[in-house]
């Protein structure tokens, strides 16, 4: 059985699993793995704090329900204690509130349980990519295409090209996770802040429209299609 | 009915228990003071009327002489039995001279005299009534006169008084026991009539309702606190019992295509493409079924109640105008045409964007997958006196009326768009979130289509509970307190937060 497809884009990362079910722990550690991550694992709180505390990750995997110390506990003194590695919380409770308590304690992303390993692993790519990457540049380039933040322009081959403010976000949030996978949901997230799932194809809608204005009047197309996944930008493989 | 055990254990029925005792009382005391006072004032007849007849025997004795008044005393003895009084005259020593009696000794002042005491002299009958005699002598120059008079009438009086004193007593606590019995017996059907609705429905049967008297008293009050308690109970437990049925109707299905997957993989020899094909498309089910929970626990946090420390002030208009820009191109891609038409107010609720968002892409998503294509989906913003309306509508093919109050269901969708994905939550989200936001939602009939009428007030109080109401036809959320009169509004609200 070949890996699936978005594994090939997987890079090293050490990632810290912190999670109590055997089997869940066992599915999550496989799945990181063969993504080409190092994966420690901890199965209690406070065993989980003391790898987080003295190895260094780049990543970091957390269930919010521990035995110990729970996970926001965990998230809240890894921040205090100046640890600023990413961190995926994850969880069984899906409410807004759920939410917003997890990142207000200093996670990163959330991830509501059972969920599909591909989408773990294009979380724990996409907030791995976060540490020391190019986040805060004004211009971001993949071959020909350029998209410029100050002047909100965006240029492919030397021609202008206008985007409506949904499409250049879009691109942006592409761009800015380009050669990754971008799961359907991660783009509803982060470039509409929708945090439910719509009943309609809105971002295929958008990516077609984005494909119209960047990719359809040049010879290599730049957006990329995973089948049933999501999508991603991708400089041509040379 | 309940045995009458249970009746006189009423409330009523022992208080009609008291207030017959008192009344007897009353009575009886009141009866006991006539009694007296009839008894004294007779007496006081008898006795005037004896020394009326002493006074004028001896103005007799007096002025006619002692034979004089003998013969008078003769006269009146022969008489006197009908009268009933008796007169004596005896002699110094004692000896009879006129009267109806035989002689008795003298004695001082006034004395009761037994009849067994008289010896009564041929003309008097044999008394009925009177026990006895009240009489006093007089010491006269020639003789001693002895005048007395029966107690007859007084006795006759004080019977009478006693029969009407007792007879009157029974009568007014018998009626006041029977008034008693039979308010308690009514008052006590009216609340048995309660406690076997509560009964029921403690039984889990909570369709008896309490037969309303309209007189507005309280035991009438109590039963309809109690009709509109059991109507939200039942309603609560029907759409519970719904839930739980179409929860697992609804999951039965893809759990019955992942079984049949599963087992056709295991049994048939499909190749490593097949197997692959079949793993994605069972994963997908599975995916579905996660969502369903996901919307199912949603909207029960949602109606829990979601703590509202987060809600901000929202301006409708922005999140309208992002979510129109947004869902545009994707109506044009079913071949609708999608408009915001705005209108000038200042739309600003108290809540949550993200909440909101989600309600109004929930009714724009409806419109977009449920009309063919070449519909027109308009939402206006319209805010005045307080009330901020937002309005969908669509010529689509709309809701049947009798759907209405359905559709707000969990799980519940309409047969033609059994066919359609989703999984019948949607409306029930959106009602849920309207619900949050101390608003009013209410569905009508476009002629064609669908109109979706979403009522806030402005700057909408936090909390409040709200029930469903039947307002006509339809069913409306109604917000326990939301009113523009008594809410304040969204920008003083912000003032007394900052």
């Amino acid at each position: 059985v070949a890996p699936p497809q978005d594994v090939a884009q997987g890079q090293d990362m050490r990632v810290l699993l912190i999670e109590d079910d055997d089997e869940a722990a066992r599915h999550i550690v496989r799945g990181l793995v063969s993504a080409g991550h190092d994966v420690e694992a901890a199965g209690d709180g406070n065993a989980g704090l003391r790898l987080g505390a003295l190895q260094s990750f780049d990543v970091m995997v957390i269930d919010r329900m521990l035995p110990g110390l729970d996970g926001l506990s965990i998230v809240e003194a890894l921040r205090t204690s100046g640890v600023r590695t990413p961190v995926l919380l994850l969880t069984a409770l899906g409410g807004v509130e759920d939410r917003v308590d997890g990142l207000d304690a200093g996670a990163d992303d959330y991830l509501v349980k059972p969920f599909a390993l591909a989408e773990l692993r294009a979380r724990v790519n996409a907030l791995g990519r976060r540490v020391g990457n190019d986040n805060e540049n004004a211009v971001l380039r993949i071959a020909d295409l350029e998209l410029n933040m100050l002047s909100r322009t965006v240029v492919r081959a030397g021609r202008r090209i206008d985007l409506a403010p949904r499409e250049f976000r879009l691109l942006e949030t592409l761009m800015r996770n380009s050669g990754r996978l971008m799961t359907r949901k991660m783009l509803l997230e982060q470039v509409w802040g929708f945090h439910f799932d719509p009943k309609t194809s809105i971002v295929q809608t958008f990516v077609s429209r984005l494909r119209s204005k960047i990719d359809r009047d040049f010879e290599v197309p730049l957006v990329h299609t995973v089948r049933g996944r999501g999508y991603s930008i991708d400089a041509p493989a040379k | 009915m309940r045995p009458p055990s249970s009746v006189l254990h009423s409330t009523a029925f022992r208080f009609s228990i008291y207030f017959a005792g008192l009344f007897a009382l009353i009575a009886v005391s009141a009866g006991w003071g006539v009694y007296v006072w009839v008894s004294d004032e007779f007496q006081d007849r008898q006795d005037s009327y004896v020394s009326e007849m002493k006074d004028t025997l001896l103005t007799v004795a007096y002025n006619d002489g002692f034979n004089a008044a003998r013969n008078v005393i003769a006269r009146k003895a022969r008489v006197s039995p009908e009268a009933g009084i008796i007169y004596l005259l005896t002699d110094k020593a004692g000896r009879l001279i006129a009267g109806n009696i035989d002689p008795i000794p003298t004695f001082e002042g006034t004395r009761f005299i037994p009849w067994q005491a008289l010896h009564l002299k041929n003309v008097w009958s044999e008394p009925t009534t009177p026990s006895g005699m009240t009489a006093s002598w007089t010491l006269l120059e020639d003789g001693n006169l002895l005048i007395g008079d029966d107690d007859g009438d007084i006795i006759e009086a004080q019977r009478l008084l006693v029969a009407g004193i007792v007879g009157g007593s029974a009568i007014i606590t018998l009626i006041a026991a029977a008034m008693g019995f039979l308010l308690g017996l009514r008052a006590q059907r009216r609340i048995d009539a309660i406690s076997e609705a509560l009964d029921a429905a403690g039984k889990g049967q909570p369709h008896l309702r309490v037969a309303r008297t309209r007189s507005g008293d309280d035991i009438d009050r109590i039963g309809g606190h109690v009709n509109s308690t059991l109507d939200q109970l039942q309603r609560v437990l029907a759409s519970l019992r719904q839930v739980s049925a179409d929860i697992a109707h609804d999951l039965k299905t893809p759990i019955g295509r992942i079984q049949r997957r599963l087992e056709e993989l295991l049994e048939t020899d499909v190749g490593l493409e097949g197997y692959r094909q079949t793993v994605t498309a069972t994963l997908s089910e599975v995916e579905g079924i996660v969502e369903t929970f996901e919307a199912l626990l949603s909207i029960a946090q949602l109606e829990a109640g979601l703590k509202k420390q987060r809600f901000r002030e929202v301006d409708l208009r922005d999140v309208l105008a992002t979510l129109a820009g947004d869902y545009q191109p994707v109506a044009q891609e079913y071949g609708h045409e999608l408009k915001f038409l705005d209108r000038p107010g200042h739309p600003v609720i108290y809540g949550d964007t993200e909440l909101l968002t989600q309600l109004f892409a929930n009714l724009v998503e409806n419109s977009i997958r449920h009309c063919p294509p070449g519909a027109r989906i308009d939402l206006t913003l319209t805010e005045a006196e307080g009330r901020i309306v937002f309005e969908i509508t669509d010529n689509g093919p709309g809701i049947p009326k009798e759907e209405h109050c359905n559709v707000f269901r969990r799980l519940y969708r309409l047969e033609k768009s059994r066919t359609t994905p989703g999984h019948g939550l949607g409306l029930s989200l959106v009602s849920a979130i309207v619900l949050l936001h101390d608003g009013t939602i209410q569905l009508g009939d476009n002629k064609p289509g669908l109109t979706v009428t979403i009522t806030f007030a402005d700057g909408a109080p936090i909390g409040g509970r709200s029930t469903w109401e039947s307002v006509g036809e339809r069913r409306v959320w109604n917000a326990g307190r939301s009113g523009p009169a008594s809410a304040p509004s969204a920008r003083t609200r912000s003032r007394a937060i900052q």
